[in-house]
């Protein structure tokens, strides 16, 4: 198990560097020259000055060398040129320093940070449980006119491109009718009512338009096991139905639903892009978006933190899953 | 493959059966399934009974319905699915058309089967353990402890070596149900 553990956390780190090597470059050689960008802010903008710029930023190095400055900031920390001039020291682990805002991004990213994990942890827990629930309903009741109902409405839901609902929820819920509060991300450890409050509708807007996806999931897994000749066996030592149907039942069909929402959370945290832009929410997802196609500190953090996760909930997932099934083993 | 059906001898507990009928009498029993490509007659017309104290081996080729009709015995199918003609009746309790309920007191009590495969038959995440005593504490008062006791007796009594050890195995544990260690 520690065996195992160890190799796969090795693999993770190895992916991590790979991706970040790749986004690094993909934004350093691409078509947009953050320095004439930035340069063109403030009107009067002079060969010498791009040019200087350009110097400043280390956009006239070459690739390798820079995302070489990248990584050693990541690990030890690194001095960055400001302007002529000045120069900010930059303490690990630095993810450099906005081109735009002039702050350091891994203070930038521990301030966004907060409002992505509000948003995606409780959103995720309620598409899965509102998700679960109707799928299990819908098999327990397989068939019957209410399941038709479910699965019929679920798929209308899960037609509608999710960011047209969100802005519909916004236009009509939050704009047209005041109907919920203001939208927004305000900390937790601030005001906790003021929190809940501007999360709500984002919340339930992720909920409600990812639940389908689990309802048909969880439907088609408990149908599944349901047809299970242990399950046939629970009903003959005489359980009632619903032990059969959830201490028998439901154990078996959860463990391939934890898998999938392992890896969904994984990128839900890793930016609720969406849901942040419509709702207003100062969070990664928004903030990355924003950064596009100027702002290369940025960009590059919010797809390194992206690739973290995803490649942590990989990890754990496969770890937890052989907690939920004892056939499995790690080796 | 080959079902046999035992009825044993009374338990003091057990409830007292009219001496004029036999422990299991299965009459007139017929069993389809309407599926999309039509009617399936799984039995058709079968009668037998079993006495307390015998045993009845149903022999017969593949397919002609010896396990729909033992499950029938038990209730075991879904109802919405399946028609049921006839009568079967257990200590003289009629299980044709028998709620849920009614069965479920019957299930694993007065009538119980042991499925073909152990390793599909058995929940793969719970031990072996943990499945004899849920169905031991179904239909007998005692703590868990108790029913834990009985679930390794009954281990040992069918030849599994140290069944104080293995009641805490997975199914998967076992090899092939000659209930050898691997
Ligand atoms: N749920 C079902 N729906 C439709 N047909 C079934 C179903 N269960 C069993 N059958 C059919 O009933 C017949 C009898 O099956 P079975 O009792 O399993 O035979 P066996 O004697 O081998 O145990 C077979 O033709 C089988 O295909
Ligand atoms: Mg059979």
């Amino acid at each position: 198990m520690l065996g195992y553990i160890i190799r796969r956390v090795v693999a993770a780190i190895l992916v991590v560097i790979i991706s970040s090597m790749f986004v690094f470059a993909i934004f350093f050689l691409g078509p947009t020259n953050a320095a004439a960008v930035i340069c063109n802010q403030n009107g009067r903008c002079t060969q010498e000055r791009q040019a200087l710029l350009e110097h400043s930023l280390g956009l006239d190095q070459n690739v390798v060398p820079a995302y070489g400055e990248f990584a050693k900031g990541v690990f030890v920390g690194r001095t960055i040129s400001t302007g002529p001039g000045a120069h900010y020291d930059c303490s690990a682990p630095c993810l450099g320093i906005s081109y735009v805002t002039k702050e350091e991004v891994t203070e930038l990213l521990k301030d966004k940070y907060p409002a992505t994990l509000s948003v995606a942890l409780v959103g995720g827990v309620v598409y899965l449980f509102l998700g679960c629930t109707l799928g299990i309903l819908a098999a327990k009741w397989r068939g019957t006119t209410t399941d038709k109902l479910l699965v019929g409405s679920s798929l209308i839901v899960s037609s509608i491109p999710y960011y047209l609902v969100a802005l519909l929820a916004w236009l009509f819920l939050v704009n047209e009718f005041n109907l919920f509060p203001k939208t927004g991300y305000f900390p937790i450890t601030d005001d906790p009512v003021k929190w809940a409050s501007g999360l709500l509708l984002p919340w339930l807007v992720l909920g409600v338009a990812n639940s389908p996806q689990y309802a048909r999931f969880g439907r088609g897994s408990m149908v599944e096991t349901m047809s299970e000749d242990f399950i046939r066996t629970a009903s003959a030592k005489g359980l009632p139905r619903n032990k059969v149907l959830f201490k028998h039942g439901l154990r078996a069909a959860i463990v391939p639903i934890i898998t999938i929402f392992g890896l969904d959370l994984a990128a839900l945290l890793a930016g609720t892009v969406f849901t942040e832009k419509i709702f207003d929410i100062d969070g990664i997802g928004k903030w990355g978006l924003e950064a596009i196609p100027v702002d290369l500190p940025v960009i590059a953090a919010t797809v390194l933190v992206g690739a973290v996760l995803v490649v942590a909930a990989n990890l754990i997932v496969d770890i937890l899953y052989s907690f939920l099934d004892p056939r499995v083993r790690l080796a | 493959m080959t079902e046999v059906l035992h009825a044993r001898e009374p338990q003091p507990e057990a409830l007292p059966t009219s001496d004029s009928d036999p422990f299991l009498v299965v009459e007139n029993l017929t069993v389809q399934f309407p599926t999309h490509d039509g009617l399936v007659q799984a039995v058709s017309d079968l009668t037998y009974c079993v006495g307390l104290g015998q045993t009845l081996g149903i022999v017969g080729e593949s397919g002609s319905g010896k396990s729909v009709s033992s499950m029938a015995v038990l209730g075991l199918h879904d109802e919405k699915r399946t028609r049921m003609t006839g009568s079967i009746r257990i200590a003289g309790k009629e299980v044709v058309g028998a709620s849920d309920q009614a069965m479920r007191r019957i299930r694993g009590k007065e009538a119980a089967m042991i499925f073909q495969d152990p390793l599909t038959a058995l929940h793969p995440f719970y031990t072996i353990g943990a499945q004899i005593v849920e169905a031991y504490r179904l239909h007998n008062h005692v703590n868990k402890k108790t029913a834990k006791q009985r679930a390794v007796e009954m281990l040992d009594l069918v030849g599994i070596p140290q069944p104080d050890r293995r009641v805490d195995d997975y199914p998967h544990q076992f090899s092939g149900g000659c209930g050898n260690a691997r």
